[in-house]
């Protein structure tokens, strides 16, 4: 039988085409087959996608990397290190909401609490886009595939109704976000990145004194925060973008809240 | 050092890369590969003397099969910043499909996740796999086939790529 006339291509063939296990013969029917179906086409495609993307996360071996012994070593020290980051990024929410009981409360006093509290949330956005944004692996807690949830989730433990800001005119799209301790209280923290990978943070975080306030703009180093309070609820935007930008993207927010 | 643990040696990188295309971290990825060669070493007996390399990724297999039984509490999630990023998942090539894509091999079956990644990452044949894991051909197939559609199923429609498009 001549295989070019045999249109009994499987999906067995098809996996075979994609993991280069297919006689050259049997190849070769199988791409004439491709050329008439775009579902299957469709399919190794994703497949074949899908390889790439295994053969990227899990690259060829580094040879010099063989003595198990001293990867263990370097392992624990990764593990430490790991141990470390997060001790140091528990530390400083932990400075930031004693500051704010510092500030709020013992030295300023009642009539600067609004104050305090943009301070801690200007602070709390810089040092979220500080820890998180670099994080490669676990940037976010719950990925933008998951929205619906993300928000609901988000919006319940901060008690108000959620949504994630679109800020696709200013070339971001979200990657996710997660919970955070905003001065003893939960806070979310969304984070958005250009085409580039360059990432956005966005902090939102309820205001105990149900405030509201001007837009500010503060940066410290590379790093950019615009920051308002809204009808109790505060925003803060963190980035190494020039202002432009960060405002462009924060009057994008600012008009896309609920009124 | 016998010509045997010589060659388990230079077959270390390669069953590093097997341990963590099956495991969530690369500390538990080491954990594996411990226990596989202390285990190669102690039953090199039972060793037939054909392809050591194939013989030590079918106890590496059956060893983690054996601790997700052990483990079977284990949450359907990746627990946030418990593991430090791998080496090899530091690239900085990564986007977020590459991770959207890692959490999603996470809720992967293990018996499914095993034959993707032996033939997917480690290149080996439909039927080396099927003798690897003692299994016929078929299995092999409809398990790389299921693992091929829900990878498919979790990253569709709703990825982040996407999401530029779907508003």
């Amino acid at each position: 039988m001549n295989d070019r006339n045999n249109t009994s291509v499987t999906e067995n063939d098809l996996h075979a085409w994609v993991d280069n296990q297919l006689s050259d013969e049997r190849r070769q029917t199988v791409d004439d087959w491709l050329e008439t179906h775009p579902e299957d086409r469709q399919k190794v495609e994703t497949w074949r996608r899908q390889n790439v993307i295994l053969r990227d996360l899990f690259p060829e071996p580094d040879a010099d990397l063989g003595l198990p012994l001293s990867r263990r070593r370097a392992s624990t020290t990764e593990h430490h290190r790991t141990i470390w980051r997060n001790l140091a990024a528990a530390l400083i929410l932990f400075i930031a909401g004693g500051t704010s009981t510092l500030l709020g409360q013992k030295i300023i006093g009642p009539a600067s609490r609004e104050a305090s509290y943009i301070d801690i949330l200007q602070k709390a956005s810089r040092d979220g886009y500080g820890i998180y944004a670099s994080e490669v692996r676990h940037p976010v807690e719950v990925y933008a595939n998951e929205k619906d949830h993300l928000v609901t989730w988000l919006g319940k433990r901060l008690g108000m109704s959620m949504t994630a800001p679109d800020l696709e005119t200013q070339g971001f799209e979200l990657v996710g976000g997660r919970l955070v301790p905003f001065d003893g209280k939960p806070g979310a923290l969304l984070m958005y990145q250009d085409g580039s990978g360059a990432r956005l943070t966005v902090m939102i975080a309820r205001d105990p004194d149900n405030g509201s306030t001007a837009f500010r703009y503060d940066q410290k180093g590379s790093i950019g925060t615009f920051y308002w309070v809204d009808q109790g609820i505060g925003y803060a935007l963190s980035g190494e973008f020039d202002r432009d930008l960060l405002e462009s993207a924060a009057r994008s927010i600012y008009a896309q809240l609920p009124t | 050092m016998s010509r045997q643990s010589q060659a388990m040696l230079d077959l270390i990188p390669q069953l590093r890369r097997y341990a963590r295309s099956l495991t969530r971290s690369s500390h538990d990825a080491e954990d594996l590969l411990q226990d596989c060669l202390t285990n190669a070493v102690e039953n090199e007996a039972s060793w037939r003397g054909t392809n050591l390399r194939a013989w030590m990724t079918r106890i590496m297999t059956n060893l983690n099969y054996n601790n997700l039984r052990k483990n079977r509490r284990t949450p359907p999630h990746i627990p946030i910043n418990t593991t430090d990023s791998d080496p090899g998942l530091q690239s900085p090539n990564l986007t977020v499909e590459h991770y959207a894509f890692r959490e999603a091999v996470e809720k992967l079956p293990a018996d499914q996740r095993s034959v993707l990644m032996l033939v997917a990452i480690e290149g080996y044949s439909y039927g080396e796999t099927a003798e690897i894991l003692d299994i016929p051909v078929g299995t092999v197939m409809s398990r790389l086939s299921r693992a091929r559609h829900f990878l498919a199923k979790q990253l569709s429609g709703n990825n982040i790529v996407e999401l530029r498009s779907s508003r």
